[in-house]
């Protein structure tokens, strides 16, 4: 099987045409994000123009909560989750300008308002605490330039305590490793370029045994193999530097078994119904490996690295 | 989208199908629509939360009516709304779990009932008693042990089972809280040997006991194995050895093996780590060669073990000249018997002679 460029590109453009379809109404929720999810698929396909660049623009602005954040649709409440979404397309079209100064100060000062006093981040005022929000909230001051010396020595500290025996990292301390946690923490510690404070052996070898005999990866010892995780674990290796732990080769096979090669998008796994979602981690992760002359990613802001590349690095000067 | 098979349906189907969704989606649309006009207009009625129960029910993944569903309930608190309180956050944790069957992985659903506990201390009703609070988080172990029987590998339930007996150690009164924390944590210990037994791969049950050895160790329950480290180190690792025996391929108990040693093992004289050392590795090895004359192939965990042991024994100052060559020759097997990490093996190859030539110079 080859790499369905088109027909994924396709399958892309006509997500937002689906509203005779249930499942539209039902997913308003993720918009945002998966909004992101296809505007990233399409510019590491090469193929940025497929949205029209001034709707996804007015689609952000349009998702604005008076709380500062973003969410995920309009009249849907500011989240952390869809405020980085937000953040980061904005970055990639290239039109962070379209915000005011003072604009940017609300969502900054929206994000920082959700650290809490141990240093972890909820993902809204409701309390949840996840170690998937303090990487959102990191990304995007990120993304703005906007860290601050205490907002990244609480996120550090919060990160160095969910470590586990096993060398990953969980959702809060004392949580199980889990890929998609692992992911969040090493990203976290490497925006805050502490990356010294990973158990970089320990880790690298947990993640390489997610890749089982299929060449698909798990999430956790144990599970079934499944295409995010050819992101969230290869990601984390990528930035801890041993990306060539597993097999790329194997690793390829899987994901293009994942694509459904009539209309389009990428499966969890072989067989199963695409969605945007493990669309764009598929392809994301063909892009770390290299495949397909794709658009290189930056596996720690999953986003084209000539975007990332312009972000302030920290500690700023 | 997990686990649903691709279909592509026939012209014939596509057609039913979108004649069905459209009556779901002017259904769903209405009921949207009210909750977001009755949200804006700051309605906080009981009337307002049976229609929220009812989208909710449709969507489970809607945080923002979830949202909208606790500012109700507080603003009944703030207004002391003629209602009984108890009887509404016993209906609140009834909706969660009653959703928590049909979408145990719910991260929202979870969250939801988190606050609900959280709040309840806090109602306006008599009838809130230490020993209510007390007895409504045993209902919540039992509730979340029913769960994890049914998948023990749910890490949601994990997560929320390390909440609920945080929980219930912060109830003891002051002068308590440690002796209730300690037998809190033998508890779960205990229960992290019953999931084991049920299941030798666990890794949520392992991962959970690498968590509570640090701290039974720290503050030993009196009279338990955990107030003699060595022993405790000798016992577990007989529990080990049963089930390296019972599933030599299965990763869980091996990382737990590492991680126990370079735990303890410093702790301890340096004569009674390497006489352990040399009973593990004897262990491991003959293993190993009943896995060889089986397979006619060497287990690759026994390998990966074998050479943990050696490093320990490099470490604490055996023959390192002839630990090295031993250890590379574990790592030449694992290139052959394991391609898929070649890369991880051969950069073990490496760090090995950089690790020994630092060590010499």
């Amino acid at each position: 099987m080859s790499f369905a460029r088109e027909k994924h590109i396709a399958y892309i453009d006509a997500l937002n045409k689906k509203q005779d379809d249930y499942e539209y109404w039902l997913s308003e929720h993720l918009r945002m994000n998966g909004l992101y999810w296809g505007l990233t698929a399409l510019c590491l396909m090469k193929s940025p123009d497929t949205l029209p660049r001034d709707d996804v623009i007015a689609f952000i602005l349009s998702c604005r909560d008076p709380n500062g954040g973003f969410g995920a649709f309009p009249r849907h409440d500011g989240h952390l989750l869809s405020t980085l979404s937000a953040v980061q397309m904005l970055a990639t079209l290239d039109a962070l300008d379209v915000l005011a100064p003072s604009e940017v100060d609300s969502i900054v000062a929206f994000i920082m308002s959700l650290q809490l006093e141990n240093g972890a981040f909820q993902g809204d005022l409701f309390g949840e605490v996840d170690t998937r929000f303090v990487y959102t909230a990191i990304n995007a001051l990120s993304i703005l330039g906007r860290l601050t010396p205490t907002v990244v020595d609480g996120a550090v500290e919060f990160i160095s305590q969910c470590a586990n025996f096993d060398g990953g990292y969980g959702m809060v301390p004392g949580a199980e490793s889990h890929a998609a946690q692992v992911f969040t923490c090493v990203g976290t510690l490497a925006i805050t370029n502490r990356l010294d404070l990973v158990d970089q052996e320990l880790l690298g070898s947990w993640l390489s045994e997610r890749q089982l005999p299929n060449g698909g990866l798990n999430g956790r010892p144990e599970k079934l193999p499944d295409v995010c995780y050819s992101w969230w674990v290869l990601s984390s290796l990528a930035i801890i530097d041993k990306l060539h732990w597993i097999d790329h080769a194997k690793l390829y096979e899987f994901i293009l078994k994942s694509q459904d090669d009539k209309d389009g998008g990428i499966s969890d796994r072989p067989d199963n119904q695409a969605d945007v979602y493990h669309t764009v981690f598929g392809i994301a992760g063909l892009s770390l490996m290299g495949y397909e002359d794709l658009v290189e990613v930056d596996p720690v802001y999953c986003m084209p690295k000539s975007v990332t590349d312009g972000f302030k690095k920290w500690p700023y000067e | 989208m997990h686990g649903v098979k691709r279909t592509h349906l026939s012209a014939q189907l596509r057609e039913q199908k979108r004649q069905q969704d459209s009556n779901k989606i002017a259904t769903y649309r209405r009921l949207n629509e009210q909750i977001l006009a009755l949200r804006e207009a700051h309605d906080y009625s009981l009337e307002s939360l049976a229609k929220n129960s009812q989208l909710l029910a449709l969507n489970p993944e809607y945080y923002s009516a979830w949202n909208y569903r606790r500012e109700i309930l507080l603003a009944l608190m703030a207004a002391l709304a003629d209602v009984d309180f108890v009887d509404l956050f016993n209906r609140e944790l009834h909706f969660t779990l009653l959703h928590l069957k049909r979408f145990p992985k719910c991260y929202w659903i979870w969250n939801h009932r988190v606050w609900v506990l959280q709040h309840f201390p806090d109602i306006p009703s008599m009838e809130i008693t230490p020993a209510l609070i007390a007895k409504v988080w045993q209902t919540e172990l039992a509730i979340v042990a029913k769960l994890l029987e049914q998948d023990s590998r749910n890490f949601h339930g994990w997560h929320y089972r390390r909440f609920v007996t945080g929980q219930m150690a912060a109830l003891a009164t002051d002068h308590e809280t440690g002796a209730a924390r300690v037998q809190l944590a033998n508890i779960e210990f205990e229960y992290t040997t019953q999931k084991i037994n049920a299941n030798l791969s666990n890794y949520s049950a392992w991962h959970q006991r690498s968590k509570l050895v640090p701290q039974l160790l720290l503050s030993p329950p009196p009279g338990s194995l955990f107030e003699r480290p060595s022993e405790f180190l000798t016992t577990e690792i007989a529990y080990l050895t049963n089930a390296m025996y019972t599933d030599a391929a299965d990763s869980s108990h091996w990382l737990y093996l590492h991680w126990l040693l370079c735990e303890l093992l410093p702790t301890m004289p340096e004569a009674e780590q390497m006489a352990t050392l040399v009973k593990v590795q004897g262990v491991v090895e003959e293993l190993n060669e009943l896995e060889v004359e089986d397979d006619g192939v060497d287990n690759k965990w026994c390998l990966v073990c074998m050479g943990w042991i050696k490093k320990e024994m490099y470490r604490i100052g055996g023959d390192k000249g002839k630990l090295v060559e031993e250890m590379l020759v574990l790592v030449a097997k694992l290139v052959e018997i394991d391609p898929m990490r070649k890369g991880r093996w051969e950069d073990l190859v490496g760090s090995i002679g950089v690790e020994h030539e630092i060590q010499h110079r």
